[in-house]
């Protein structure tokens, strides 16, 4: 696979292809989407597809029809097979002594050139797919960019590992001693080692002992072990040159109780409440009412009424706990043996029962923690602990799960006093004991209390009683009795949950600011503290709608390189005046700096 | 308590945005009217209540933003510039105040549309790491020098960190 002319005195250059494989999971994952959205039309008309098969074929029975279609299916797939195979010729890497060269594109062709001291974090992804087949997909980020720069898939566990340790013992080597190459990828036996370039100045294995050398290829072999005791699937340690500093593991107990404590209950608590407004709105239930008021007063009509009743609220019930469960299972799948571990800078978090995710974050790219507490959390006295970095929001944040708008979890369930503890060993720098949070002005709370519960509430009213006055006038007393209890729903439902919400993120809300960090902390039902280091911030904004300016508030907002998470460096209702100290805190100036002083006389300008 | 800032904008950009939203105004206000034209004469036969109504629609817009906004807009834009930080104060209801720190400073450009041109005028844009912040509607030169400057400030206060 060496191509002579690929040798060049700096280092191996060995052509490297995905595990063929990849060829098979390409072409599965994009026929199995087809087939999903075949059976969906089908089962939309079975019937007449039936028949119209039946009339193009020439066939009568099913059996036959089911093997054409199957045989159709069949011929897509081998079709998928050549199209894939095709790009999968024309994808491969090569490993350059501090260079990651990847090819890809059969009709434009796309080469990218990632040189290691660039890359702060090596991800590994398997979906169920993957770890059937036994592959996983890389995704190389870097420094400025948003989205992974490269996205190798179709590695298997082993040549993901090894490039992985590979490529972080090299950014090392160069770092401790530049110019010393260390034995990596040829080393560690693949296909290419017989075929090892001995270029001068570029040492095989054994030729130069080095230190680094001697530790990487304690790493590689380790990494041979390791993949060997794990086939297909993720290997208890991973296969780092460095030993973790700081390593905390996820048992069973903790991931489910913390899936119970999730954020499972308010998703089926919503999902019930929307279940019962388009149940209780849709036609035929608002008909049974109109129905049954005017046939009002029969005996058996009140008896059949309360077993009715009965019904209708086993089965609410009934569909709340299974909501319930299936976010618990689905919350378990996913966080299910999550461990969580720091090497130096590099903060490394590993999980997912079905589909595994490995994330690494460098603690430079980290830009905000934030300390979670839900409600039924806080009861027990936990939280989990979430990283905002630069990754967030970027283009990739739908198929990589643990990068989102929500960030990075690092701990998914911890007690909320060994929080700090936490910090102090998983992500060094975030770490700073009790914070004491100012509490908003009085003021804040009637503002809340009319932002959650009035506000919304005198809007939605005004609109569903002109509707309701709308159907009256038209005569369509149905629709109307539905926007009636609509109606009630929702002024139940924002006085219930509104106003409570209203004083409890009054009761919550705070902030607070030194020399190293600043402090917000808000939410109503979910307790959110974020802190962001003064290093991190990019800019801060003080904002006033006329409605504050008249009450001497202001909304500050903190902006760090994550982006999507904004809502959460905000906060709403703070006194302008320390709004105003908030944005001298901002510029990180260096207090009463002799030699700071001729510069300030040479640039003090104003426009 | 800090000050606001004291630098303005050139007073010809109130006229440059006056003549964008004109030629917003006059763009979009023809396209309702046609459409309103079309959907009146296809259902009502008789197009003329709903052209006056358009009319008065496009009317009030235009004497909305193209009249008040640009002069109000102008007022409440303060901006300075030292070696330590950005200061930009803006917004005609919701005021904004916004600090950018120089060190945080990635690039600074200056930028130009036709109508800008045609005055004269240009804008400089500050870029971090979450965002670009904008000053526009400088003279040239001012704007050139001020680009220049805050480049210049950031090198420094990037050193000095």
């Amino acid at each position: 696979m060496v191509r002579p002319s690929d040798k060049t005195s700096g280092g191996v250059l060995e052509r490297q292809h995905p595990h063929k494989v990849v060829v098979v999971k390409w072409a599965l994952s994009s026929l199995i989407p087809m087939i999903v959205a075949v059976c969906a039309v089908a089962f939309q008309s079975m019937q007449s597809l039936v028949e119209r098969l039946a009339a193009l074929t020439g066939l009568q029975n099913i059996g036959s029809i089911i093997l054409v279609v199957a045989l159709l299916a069949v011929a897509v797939f081998v079709i998928l097979l050549g199209c894939y195979y095709l790009s999968y010729r024309n994808f491969w890497w090569e490993v350059a002594d501090d260079e990651l060269h990847v090819y890809r594109g059969v009709i434009s062709k796309h080469q990218a050139h990632i040189s290691f001291h660039r890359i702060h974090s090596i991800d590994m992804d398997a979906k169920v797919l993957d770890r059937i087949l036994g592959i996983v997909t890389l995704k190389v980020q870097t420094a400025g960019s948003s989205a992974p720069e490269a996205v190798l898939s179709g590695l298997s566990l082993a040549d993901a590992e090894r490039l992985r340790s590979y490529i972080f013992a090299r950014k090392d080597a160069n770092v401790a001693t530049p110019g010393q190459p260390v034995p990596g990828m040829a080393a560690s036996g693949t296909a290419g080692t017989a075929t090892a370039v001995e270029a001068p100045g570029k040492p095989m294995t054994g030729s130069v002992p080095s230190a680094s050398a001697a530790r990487a290829m304690d790493a590689n072999q380790q990494v041979g072990e390791v993949s060997d005791a794990f086939r297909g699937a993720f290997g208890g340690t991973s296969a780092t040159q460095q030993p973790p500093d700081y390593e905390y593991r996820l048992s069973m107990k903790e991931v489910i109780l913390a899936a119970i404590t999730g954020r499972g209950v308010a998703i089926a608590f919503f999902g019930m409440i929307v279940a019962i407004i388009s149940g209780v709105t849709s036609l035929p239930f608002a008909d049974a009412i109109v129905e049954g008021a005017t046939k009002a007063g029969s005996a058996a009509s009140g008896a059949f009424g309360a077993s009715f009743a009965i019904v209708v609220v086993l089965f609410v019930l009934g569909c709340f706990l299974l909501l319930w469960a299936l976010a618990v299972v689905a919350s378990v799948l996913n966080y299910g043996g999550f461990v969580v571990r720091r090497r130096g800078d590099r903060v490394e978090t590993e999980y997912g029962l079905l589909q595994h995710h490995f994330n690494g974050v460098t603690l430079e790219r980290m830009q905000s923690v934030t300390v979670k507490r839900g409600w039924l959390r806080r009861l027990f006295g936990y939280a989990s602990v979430i990283v905002s970095t630069v990754s967030d929001g970027g283009g990739d944040s739908s198929d990589n799960q643990g990068v989102n708008s929500q960030g990075v979890v690092v701990h998914p369930f911890i007690r909320y006093a060994d929080v700090d503890a936490f910090l102090t060993a998983a992500l060094p720098g975030f770490d700073y004991g009790e914070v004491a949070y100012q509490r908003l002005p009085p003021i804040a709370r009637r503002r809340a209390l009319n932002r959650f519960s009035l506000i919304p509430l005198a809007i939605i009213a005004v609109v569903l009683i002109a509707a309701a006055i709308f159907f009256g006038t038209v005569g369509y007393v149905a629709m109307q009795v539905a926007t009636v209890v609509c109606l009630v729903a929702v002024v139940v439902i924002l006085l219930a949950l509104g106003i409570p919400a209203a004083f409890l993120w009054y009761s919550h809300a705070g902030y607070s600011w030194n020399d190293r960090m600043v402090f917000l902390q808000h939410g109503a039902f979910t307790i959110e503290e974020t802190r962001i280091p003064r290093r991190r911030v990019q800019w801060v904004r003080s904002k006033e709608n006329p409605f504050q300016r008249l009450r001497g508030l202001a909304t500050i907002s903190v902006a760090t390189a994550a982006g999507g998470s904004a809502a959460r460096n905000t906060l709403r209702d703070v006194p302008a005046s320390r709004a105003v100290d908030l944005l001298d805190w901002a510029c990180p100036r260096p207090q009463g700096d002799v030699a700071d002083e001729p510069l300030a006389q040479a640039v003090e300008m104003v426009y | 308590m800090r000050k606001p800032p004291e630098g303005r904008l050139d007073r010809k950009v109130v006229t440059s945005w006056r003549l964008g939203e004109l030629v917003t105004t006059v763009l979009l206000g023809g396209f309702a009217l046609l459409i309103v034209y079309a959907v009146a004469v296809q259902t009502a036969g008789n197009a003329g209540p709903a052209l006056l109504i358009t009319l008065a629609c496009v009317v009030i817009y235009g004497v909305v933003f193209v009249g008040i906004v640009p002069a109000i807009r102008y007022a409440r834009f303060r901006f300075s510039v030292n070696a330590d930080e950005v200061d930009i104060m803006r917004g005609i209801i919701v005021h904004k105040r916004t600090i950018i720190p120089l060190v945080r400073v990635q690039h600074v450009d200056t930028r130009q549309g036709p109508i800008m041109r045609a005055f004269k005028l240009s804008s400089v844009t500050i870029a971090t790491a979450a965002g670009m912040h904008e000053i526009p509607g400088l003279p040239l030169e001012q704007a050139d020098s001020l680009r220049d400057k805050v480049a210049e400030f950031a090198r420094i206060a990037k050193e000095g960190m």
